[in-house]
């Protein structure tokens, strides 16, 4: 099952590597995105769980990385599947219709990373973070706080 | 209040609520005493800790990590640590994995009474309410004989613990297991049999296992509810490739469920406990501090109390992090959790509720809540209060 | 113009006001202290001896407090009915033969007391639907839909002494009641039947555990009791310890009775002694079963009184008429 795995995704990914630690992870362009969940899902039919969805604020690679951390129940994996997005217009496709527990996920990057998750029609700002941040987006590398905005 | 009594009335549960252990706000949209729809809005409680972990250097990130939430802090400096000595190249010597899982292990057993005293409270029953949390004492003084605190156990590091154990806390800690042990199962025995209790439980807040892994649910919630996954069984961590434990898994799928889970689990861990203690490696309990790590990322995954608990650290040298995320069980599970409550009475709100296991200081440091129109649920106190009396 | 002054003087100190109120408050913290040390912990106790002074202290404090008004409250009439539920339960006492003769008796209030008593009841419920909050109106509700259910197997419970005793008026039936059973001891297990369904209906009627839905305090805040603060609150506690009191001083009358005929000092207190007791009888028993019981669902609680209460009590009224016939 796990070669499966590999092959499946090969021609959608771009680079392949393993975190300190272990754990896999696979560099797939984005538009490929929900092409590589497709297959996920109909793979290992549909038991595929997402974790989170980490974003990282590569400043000086000028992009937004999307790391979608995923379970798959079946054989037992834990992969990541790395997705990057440029930093001034950062916007990937949603897959909450495909995994629909990953809206959380999506709404918080949206929040505090400002990626437009298109697909997303839940999308709103401000929400967890305080209302007189307003627009702000809390987690990027520039942004230097509320009095000095 | 217009229209009749049948008419629909918005009922607010918080942020302050006797229901609530933690400030979130649950908008319940009811219709006599039937919920039509829930829309929670939690950050309540969020701290920027994200942000505040990239501006400190590692060893301070311990105690922030800790203070992410205080009911399941051991999981999270576990699961800190643990990703800072991926990044770091080091790992632990064995006796400090074992006392890992020793001090995890009663970690989970405080938590799962404290909410299983809790869930009998909220269903109304007090006696039992007041007995689990006089036995959870118990576990309390143990803790409190191994790390030095009752609550905030502050007893990891990065590269192994910070206290050492010695026969005699050994064996205090093996004689008390044994009374802690018929204790629970007396209350295992009162959440399997009590009538009233099952009354409130049994069928209510149904997840069927198909809509649990479409929701992303983890821990005991998604275990009560037929999913297999047990990070410390699929991906061992500290001292777990070496104890045998069972994983416990149930298949009713409601609230009744998850709390038996839970009460089975506290039965696991208190074995556990035992037989690390009894099989512990000698050796160093720490590895000497490295202030910076290289280059690098590193993926923790760790079991929760509440359930799968994820930290995503990258490095790009020096003694701080470049960016650190936590991703907490409770917010995994209150999507499910917000779809739960339709259907069911505002009487198993209460019990839908403590079934999730609420943890919102973990779940707020960086969330946001789903409010299904969009709109934006910022209201005003008085607006609140006015749509109290609606 | 001394049996005026004398029916002023009992209204107002003993059974009346006074005596309601110390009852009442000596009420809460035998049900608070009993409750503390069946849950393993301790209760009141440091306010006076064994906690005995921390209702009073209690209320003393509620007084001092700010009532808070909500905009859409009509205070008065609130004000108003909660002191009109308070008053019935001390005039209810008045009935109740403390010392062996009630103030006020006549033939046929062994039914009055019961109805003053729900009447009190609707009261608080319409002082919590005029606070108009979204969590007092379903407090209130349920409160309703509780009296109903339960108002129908009190009445053919406290039917069963009137019948056993073959008197109508509360005085005599607790002269006659434990005797007539001596005497006839055939309708022994009718009565023991009863106590049991009394036991039930009773903690209904006093809200506690399994039935507190009315205040339950993990869903709806505190029910209808929510919008109450100040003194305002003291009140409505006073008047729900006084129901507590009142409701179990004239179920151990009934149902257990036994008090002295005699007119002798001496015979006059020892009644009073002995009803009091009966009293913590009963409101021990309801402690117990608050105790080991959690909260039922409103319509739980209503299935199971309309489908199995109601009919038992019935079905155990004809058979009391039955075996009464017969013997």
């Amino acid at each position: 099952m796990e070669s499966k795995l590999n092959e499946k995704l090969k021609d959608f990914i771009i680079e392949s590597g393993k975190f300190k630690g272990g754990s896999e992870f696979f560099k797939v362009d984005r538009g490929k995105l929900r092409d590589v969940f497709n297959a996920l899902l109909r793979e290992f039919k549909g038991e595929v769980h997402v974790t989170t969805i980490t974003a990282i604020d590569r400043l000086d690679e000028k992009k937004i990385e999307l790391d979608y951390e995923i379970w798959i129940y079946p054989i037992k994996k834990a992969i990541t599947i790395k997705v990057d997005t440029p930093r001034d217009d950062p916007k990937v496709d949603s897959i909450i219709d495909l995994v629909p527990g990953a809206l959380l996920y999506e709404l918080e990057v949206h929040d505090l990373f400002g990626v437009k998750f298109i697909g997303n029609s839940y999308l709103v700002k401000p929400f967890i973070i305080s209302e007189d941040l307003g627009s702000a987006t809390p987690l990027r590398k520039d942004w230097r706080g509320p009095s000095r905005q | 209040m217009e229209g009749s009594l049948t008419s629909i009335i918005n009922l607010i549960f918080g942020p302050q609520h006797p229901a609530l252990h933690e400030p979130e706000l649950f908008r319940f949209k009811v219709e006599g005493e039937i919920v039509v729809k829930a829309e929670p809005r939690i950050g309540y409680v969020h701290r920027g800790i994200e942000k505040l972990f990239e501006k400190n250097a590692y060893i301070k990130g311990i105690y922030l990590s800790e203070r992410i939430c205080g009911i399941c802090n051991v999981a999270h400096t576990v699961c800190y640590c643990q990703a800072v000595e991926n990044v770091m190249n080091i790992e632990p010597p064995p006796r400090a994995k074992y006392l890992r899982a020793v001090v995890h292990e009663l970690n989970r057993i405080h938590s799962h009474l404290l909410l299983l005293g809790v869930a009998a409270e909220e269903l109304g029953f007090d006696t039992l309410f007041m007995l689990i949390w006089r036995d959870r004492e118990l576990v309390m003084d143990l803790i409190e004989l191994i790390t030095g605190n009752r609550v905030m156990s502050a007893f990891n590091t990065i590269g192994g613990v910070r206290r050492d154990v010695n026969a005699e806390t050994i064996e205090k800690v093996l004689k008390v297991l044994p009374k802690l042990e018929e204790r629970v199962k007396y209350y295992r025995k009162v959440f399997e049999e009590d009538p009233t209790i099952r009354k409130r439980t049994v069928d209510v807040g149904i997840l069927p296992r198909r809509d649990a892994i479409r929701y992303c649910v983890v821990g005991p919630m998604a275990r009560g509810s037929a999913v297999d996954v047990d990070i410390r069984r699929d991906i061992p961590y500290a001292a777990y490739d070496e104890i045998p434990f069972n994983v416990i898994v149930r298949d009713e799928c409601d609230v009744w469920a998850r709390l038996m889970v839970r009460v089975d689990e506290v039965l696991e861990s208190i074995n556990i406990v035992r037989y690390a203690l009894e099989h512990l490696p000698s050796g160093q309990i720490r590895l000497p501090l490295k202030r910076s790590a290289p280059p690098g990322e590193a993926i923790s995954r760790v079991e929760a109390p509440r359930g799968e608990l994820l930290y995503h650290l990258v490095s790009k040298g020096g003694i701080t992090p470049y960016r650190l995320k936590v991703r907490t069980p409770t917010l995994a599970n209150l999507l499910a959790a917000s779809k739960l409550f339709e259907g069911h009475t505002i009487a198993d709100i209460p019990a839908i509720l403590v079934s999730i296991d609420p943890c919102f200081a973990c779940t707020d440091r960086v969330t946001l809540v789903d409010v299904k129109s969009g709109k934006s649920t910022k209201v005003s106190l008085r607006e609140l209060a006015r749509r109290g009396r609606e | 113009m001394n049996h005026v002054l004398l029916l002023i003087l009992q209204s107002l100190i003993f059974p009346g006001f006074i005596f309601v109120f110390f009852l009442a408050l000596f009420v809460e913290w035998f049900e608070r202290k009993l409750t503390g040390r069946m849950e393993n912990r301790m209760g009141p106790t440091y306010t006076g001896p064994h906690g005995i002074l921390q209702p009073f202290a209690d209320f003393i404090k509620l007084l001092q407090k700010e009532t808070i008004d909500v905009v859409s409250m009509v205070p008065q009439v609130i004000d108003l009915l909660i002191v009109l539920a308070l008053s019935i339960y001390i005039f209810c006492a008045l009935f109740i033969p403390y010392t062996g003769n009630a103030v006020l008796s006549f033939r046929g209030d062994i039914i009055l007391v019961p109805l003053l008593l729900g009447l009190a009841s609707s009261f608080l419920y319409f002082a919590g639907l005029l606070t108009k909050n979204a969590l007092t109106v379903i407090g209130a509700l349920r409160l309703l839909l509780q009296v109903i259910a339960l108002d129908i197997p009190m009445i053919s419970l406290i039917a069963l002494p009137a019948i056993f005793t073959g008197s109508l008026t509360i005085e005599k039936v607790s002269h006659i009641m434990p005797y007539c059973l001596i005497k006839q001891p055939l309708l022994i297990p009718v009565w023991l039947i009863a106590l049991l369904l009394l036991a039930i209906t009773e903690q209904a009627e006093i809200e506690r555990n399994p039935f507190s839905m009315p205040h339950a305090e993990t869903e709806i805040v505190a029910g209808y009791l929510t919008e109450f603060s100040g003194a305002r609150l003291a009140l409505v506690n006073l008047a729900r310890d006084a129901q507590l009191a009142v409701t179990s001083s004239f179920v151990a009358s009934i149902f257990i009775g036994g008090l002295l005929t005699s007119n002798v000092l001496t015979a006059k207190v020892i009644n009073v002694v002995i009803l009091l007791l009966e009293t913590f009888l009963v409101i021990f028993v309801a402690t117990e079963i608050k105790c080991i019981t959690a909260r039922l669902r409103i319509d739980i609680a209503l299935d199971f009184f309309w489908k199995y209460i109601i009919p038992s009590c019935i079905g155990l009224l004809l058979l009391a008429i039955v075996v009464k016939v017969i013997i």
